[in-house]
């Protein structure tokens, strides 16, 4: 009621992921990085460190953003 | 070869599992390079555990160099560089034809009621083994696979997988007018992406809404401005006196589902609080 009043819209769902990826893709290919791509991950560990870092990531301990696993 | 797996809540780790092999014509075999732990990983290393069973090979942020592929999959062959999007869709139905990749009618998972099948994400989502792993098996190569070029770090490409997309859909959705102003709740690294795809795609002004200074820090780094909920006692209130006494045109929720962790539990709940406590104004 009170959504219809203020006619709030909501929508949401799961990614359509290569619906996207087409715009996105030349974003990524230059050097001018206008997404900072090159500024979220704040952690690059060995896979064998994986569960100390979902626990690091879990807590966000250590200034944790965004955890990259290197198989 | 090593793979991380779930173990039980809150137990995950690095077990030596069989290597993946071609099982079906359209299957490709990725050795992996790099892949991400995702915030919704830790969905599964809390609520999700009904779900899981004790080996299950999460992860669903991967990407790598094509070792194999079945003999149905002409667009890729070995020594191609792939990102591997986390949902499995066929690209060729009803749905695939409308661009709705997620509830792809071949890959959806009809007994639980839903959408497309996930890389290592419970039963829910198909039980599919994930990406952190060293290899990789790719079902419907035949088209999901996003073949970049070989040059530039991992972590230039490597967000295609899943969170770029998120947030790139989260705005499109949110539809901010030109020159409007667009709130982000949470800034996490889809949140982060949200926030600065705003700013991209036209946003006049972005609001960041967090609690972690880290967080807020990254966002300011990149021309948003930023409310740290954890001193206000008001925020619907806030942000609305922030945006000329109306509040902002549209506003994306990326604080994610669970409270993991006491933090941001309660910006959760400030954030779920928030939606009611502002319509109730």
């Amino acid at each position: 009621m009170e959504m219809f009043d203020r006619g709030v819209q909501l929508r949401m769902g799961q990614c359509h992921v290569r619906r996207w990826t087409d715009e996105i893709v030349p974003l990524l290919a230059g050097d001018d990085d206008p997404l900072g791509v090159a500024d979220l991950r704040t952690h690059r560990v060995p896979l064998a460190r994986a569960p100390q870092a979902y626990d690091m990531f879990q807590k966000k301990e250590d200034g944790c953003v965004k955890v990259l696993l290197a198989p | 070869m090593k793979a991380l797996t779930w173990q039980g809540r809150r137990d995950v780790r690095v077990e030596d599992v069989p290597d993946p092999r071609i099982e079906e014509p359209t299957d490709a075999i990725v050795r992996i390079t790099s892949t991400a732990i995702c915030g919704s990983d830790l969905h599964l290393y809390e609520v999700l555990g009904p779900y899981l069973k004790p080996g299950d090979v999460l992860g669903h942020e991967p990407m790598g160099i094509v070792e194999e592929v079945g003999t149905g999959v002409t667009r890729l062959k070995p020594g191609d560089r792939v990102v591997v999007p986390f949902n499995i869709a066929c690209g060729s139905c009803w749905m695939c034809d409308r661009q709705l990749y997620a509830q792809c009618e071949t890959t959806q998972v009809t007994a639980e009621g839903k959408g497309a099948a996930l890389f290592g994400y419970t039963s829910l989502h198909g039980s599919v083994p994930g990406g952190q792993a060293e290899y990789l098996r790719v079902p419907h190569a035949q088209f999901g696979p996003i073949k970049v070029p070989q040059t530039g770090p991992d972590e230039r490409w490597l967000y295609l997988s899943d969170i770029l997309p998120t947030a790139w859909q989260a705005v499109k959705y949110a539809d901010t007018p030109p020159g409007g102003t667009l709130a982000v709740f949470g800034l996490g690294p889809v949140g982060q992406f949200c926030a600065r795809i705003g700013r991209h795609l036209g946003a006049g002004r972005v609001i960041g809404l967090d609690l972690v200074p880290e967080r807020l820090e990254m966002a300011r780094r990149h021309g948003v401005e930023t409310l740290d909920v954890s001193q206000l006692d008001d925020v619907p209130g806030a942000l609305i006196d922030l945006v000329d006494g109306r509040g902002p045109d549209a506003v994306i929720d990326a604080v994610g589902m669970e409270a993991h962790g006491s933090t941001s539990g309660k910006l959760a709940q400030t954030a779920a609080g928030l939606v009611p406590d502002r319509l109730a104004d």
